[in-house]
């Protein structure tokens, strides 16, 4: 017809991973090659071996990865935080070490005189976590998502499933009906083997009290109780301060302020109940991250404020996010533009920084992920 | 007001369209009947400074009525809410109507029938102010062409009043049913004042003289070769149309010194409006080509219009131009169709809220665990599901679109997004319109990208599998000649093109997640 006419046209959004719930994976198969990759790609991050000590010729194991490769185990906890009595000495770790593990602020894998990163490198990437701030969401946000990347290029190149994401830990049982397994460290964390090979999901270092004498929680103790993992705070807090901490600034690690209600329950009780005493690592920022469950809890808590905000939406509050239209004006604008350092699945920096407003919806690039989960578990009461 | 410098685009809806003229400071109108060149007395630059219409989807077929929808956003309502945006923005413009019918049938019989087009549309438009003349007027229109049941059960369904309820309360609630609260216009507000008791000068019919849109020979043969003639009524839907020009404030004429007849007079004084080469000017056929208003932009003597008094009037007018349909389909991100997604939709700095077209039963965002590579058509949904419609002027180059999976029980008549949320959406895309008509490899990329596999992604998906491969992958049990190569050969093309055209992917990996929501 000339000029008009009909066009028509598909639009389909670029793909999206689900991150599962590591119960729902468990369910149809306790060795689910998720979990089971999740294994490996760990694996493979904590390899890496140096020339230790320096002109001697003797290639050395080194557990836990190299602490100046930023893809591997140990420097990917260190971006969450790191001792701060280590000294080097020619880029290397200084002689006499840092004070041994089980301290808080020790590295367990440190070997005297191992490589290190450059004290830039160090101050610009490491030791970055984010508490008691409004940048606990999206600065977690962006560290799971880039670690995500790291082992998701491992599990592809061992193989596994194209379309893997990481598993989250829905601890909390549904309101108003008792703990079961949610109680409990799940199955195929607690086992030193995975069908047969190393798990790298399972770590000593849980040593928690339990309900149940004798029982640690790597031996099927309960470690957690309701109180402790309530989401009441998702259905009270109105806004983001009141879920998820204020003030808005940086705060590293978190030694100013106050946490927000889903900050502290589920989030703090869950790292201190697994962590417990001296030596466990969910306790320790430094240590936390060594925990395979550690991302698995943080994706739950990534999840939980995808809940909150949908719930906030259903409930028609605009209230969701630091909003420069609604009540936070410029402390919003000051919110989504910040911007923080990572570095990608390739080990290279990160350019231009990732910044909030990037990160707040899960489902459009760069994070293209969603949750298999994001019901109010409140159905919509207000 | 007038002046094109701040004229903005024009607006459109499902059935009609709403727009302001360019500068009319650089011709002069006759204002009474004459010939050729010469110039009557009254050398007032009568020209519209805007124009409203009202396309033939919002009339029952060969009929005047104008029958209600559901969704008010889907019938005659949504135009006379331009009609008053417009009319607020250029207040005191007088109005006249011009009703115009296609080019199957006889000239007078058409005349008739495009008269009470533009009685039904101007007794519509002055109905809040003058509701007794509006009714009086809808009557004599009901009467001459035999409105009966069909048109009874309709007001009924509208306006909620009980069968039996007389012909008049019905007819009068029925029109304030459709006449937006803010349109408050009398026979007064129009060209000639309500002066003349025909409505000369406020409302006339143009019968079939000035087509916009006139078939090519070739499809002119095609379409009368078929038995059914619905595809070439509705082919010409374009023609029948009513149009509304907005003139500048103060404009008023003389009825008796208006070219045009009466709404119900015959054609005989049309015909002295004609171009001297009118009758070819609104019949002659290219062979190939289609002929359209937009001719005459390129050669005025090039027209479709016979009549030269409304050539004159209409010249570069964004009204009279055969609007064009994008639909574009929503789907998630593993390709299944959205059936009533929410969405919000930008073109041209304009953003609307909407909502795909569903038929129950809904499945709602809810799919049980399909197989990939099967159809992107849940069980429950048809092929027509999920589409939103947007009517241009032009093709544009992309059109912006956020939209979400529809929750639990929302269907077709759940409230509309808010336009200023537009972060209550789960997916958001430029999606591509305008596509060479060709398999290369830049067509092919847009195909691509529209199918959701992007090779230039605005921002790097890390750990994604090679768009390309990842199509092919996809499709190959579809198209036996894909191989996964990861190169966008031939067979990869053609697949991209097919597949893309007919708004029907496949699903894709990933889909097998029930998730809750």
């Amino acid at each position: 017809m000339g000029t008009s006419g009909i066009l028509r046209r598909p639009a389909v959004p670029p793909p999206v991973r689900v991150r599962r719930s590591l119960q729902s994976l468990i369910s149809e198969n306790p060795t689910h090659p998720i979990l089971l990759f999740y294994s490996r790609g760990i694996g493979e991050m904590k390899k890496g071996s140096a020339e230790i000590p320096p002109g001697s010729g003797r290639q050395v194991n080194i557990p836990g990865g190299r602490l100046d490769d930023p893809r591997s185990w140990r420097y990917q906890a260190a971006i969450h935080d790191y001792p701060p009595n280590d000294t080097t000495l020619g880029g290397r770790r200084r002689n006499p070490a840092a004070r041994p593990f089980p301290f808080f602020d020790a590295d367990p894998f440190a070997i005297d005189q191992e490589p290190m990163p450059s004290a830039s490198d160090r101050a610009r990437f490491w030791r970055a976590c984010q508490h008691n701030s409004w940048f606990f969401l999206p600065w977690h946000r962006m560290y799971l998502h880039f670690f995500e990347k790291i082992v998701l290029g491992h599990v592809i190149r061992l193989g596994g499933p194209k379309d893997w994401a990481l598993p989250y830990w829905n601890y909390s049982a549904p309101p108003g009906t008792p703990m079961g397994n949610e109680a409990l460290v799940p199955a195929p964390f607690r086992s030193p083997t995975i069908a047969g090979e190393t798990n790298h999901l399972f770590v000593a270092e849980r040593v928690g009290p339990t309900l149940d004498p004798g029982r640690g929680a790597n031996a099927g103790g309960r470690f957690l109780i309701p109180d402790l993992v309530s989401l009441q705070g998702l259905r009270t807090s109105k806004t983001f301060r009141d879920v998820f901490g204020g003030p808005p600034v940086e705060n590293h690690p978190g030694n100013v302020g106050s946490p927000g209600s889903l900050e502290q329950t589920p989030h703090n009780n869950v790292h201190s109940s697994l962590g417990g005493g001296n030596g466990g690592f969910m306790i320790g920022f430094s240590t936390a991250p060594l925990d395979p469950l550690f991302w698995m809890h943080h994706c739950n808590i990534d999840r939980l404020w995808e809940v909150w905000v949908q719930r906030q939406k259903r409930l028609g509050d605009r209230n969701r996010n630091p909003n420069p239209v609604v009540a936070d004006g410029p402390l919003a604008q000051q919110w989504l533009n910040k911007g923080f350092d990572f570095h990608d699945a390739q080990g290279n920096v990160v350019s231009p920084q990732i910044q909030v407003k990037d990160v707040l919806n899960t489902r459009v690039p760069p994070l293209s992920y969603e949750y298999e989960d994001t019901s109010d578990p409140f159905k919509g009461a207000t | 007001m007038a002046n094109g410098k701040d004229k903005p685009g024009p607006s459109t809806t499902e059935g009609g369209i709403a727009g302001k003229h360019d500068d009319p400071g650089r011709f002069e109108v006759l204002l009474g009947p004459s010939t050729g060149g010469e110039f009557n007395t009254a050398r007032l630059p009568l020209a519209p400074v805007a124009c409203f219409r009202v396309d033939d989807i919002r009339f029952a077929f060969n009929s005047s009525f104008i029958a209600a929808e559901t969704d008010e956003k889907n019938d005659v309502r949504s135009e006379l809410k331009l009609l008053a945006e417009l009319l607020v923005e250029l207040p005191g413009s007088p109005l006249s109507v011009f009703g115009h019918a296609d080019p199957v049938g006889d000239d007078g019989p058409n005349k008739i029938l495009s008269g009470r087009r533009a009685r039904i549309i101007y007794a519509l438009i002055i109905s809040n102010k003058e509701p007794d003349l509006a009714l009086k007027m809808w009557q004599e229109v009901a009467a001459e062409e035999k409105w009966g049941a069909s048109q009874r059960t309709n007001m009924e369904t509208t306006t909620g009043l009980p069968h039996g309820t007389s012909d008049k309360e019905l007819m009068k609630a029925y029109m304030k049913a459709l006449s937006p609260p803010e349109l408050q216009v009398g026979k007064t507000d129009f060209l000639a004042q309500g002066v003349d008791p025909k409505g000369k000068g406020d409302f006339q019919g143009c019968s079939e003289f000035n087509p916009i849109l006139i078939f090519s020979e070739k499809k002119n043969k095609e379409l009368e070769a078929l038995k059914d003639k619905t595809p070439r009524n509705d082919a010409n839907a374009p023609n029948r149309r009513v149009i509304v020009l907005l003139f500048p404030k103060g404009s008023k004429v003389e009825p008796s010194k208006w070219p045009c007849p009466s709404a119900t007079a015959g054609i005989t004084d049309c015909l002295a409006q004609f171009h001297k080469d009118g009758d070819k000017r609104r019949k002659t056929r290219e062979p190939e080509r289609d002929r359209t208003f937009d001719d005459a932009r390129a050669d005025p003597a090039k027209g479709t219009f016979a009549c030269a008094f409304y050539d004159q009037l209409l010249t570069s007018s964004p009204c009279e131009k055969a609007l064009s349909i994008v639909k574009i389909r929503l789907f998630d991100a593993q390709a299944r169709a959205l059936p009533f997604a929410p969405c919000l939709v930008t073109l041209n700095g304009k953003t609307t809220a909407d909502r795909a077209t569903g038929a129950p039963p809904n499945p709602q965002g809810k799919f049980p665990g399909s197989p990939v590579g099967s159809s992107s058509t849940p069980s429950g949904a048809t092929k027509e599901d999920g589409f939103i419609k947007l009517r241009v002027l032009d093709f544009p180059a992309t059109v912006n679109v956020k939209w979400s999976r529809p929750k639990d029980g929302e269907g077709s008549g759940a409230p509309l997004p808010k336009v200023d949320d537009p972060d209550d959406f789960e997916f958001e895309m430029d999606v591509t319109v305008t596509i060479p008509d060709d398999e290369s490899d830049a067509a092919s990329k847009l195909r691509l990208k529209n199918l959701g596999y992007d090779v230039n992604p605005p921002k790097p998906i890390v750990g994604l599998e090679d768009p390309i491969r990842a199509f092919q992958t996809d499709y190959k049990a579809k198209f036996a000649d894909i191989v996964v190569d990861g190169t966008l050969n031939a067979p990869t093309a053609k697949a991209a093109r097919t597949v893309h055209d007919a708004c029907d992917p496949v699903l894709k990996s990933g889909s097998q997640v029930p998730l809750t929501r």
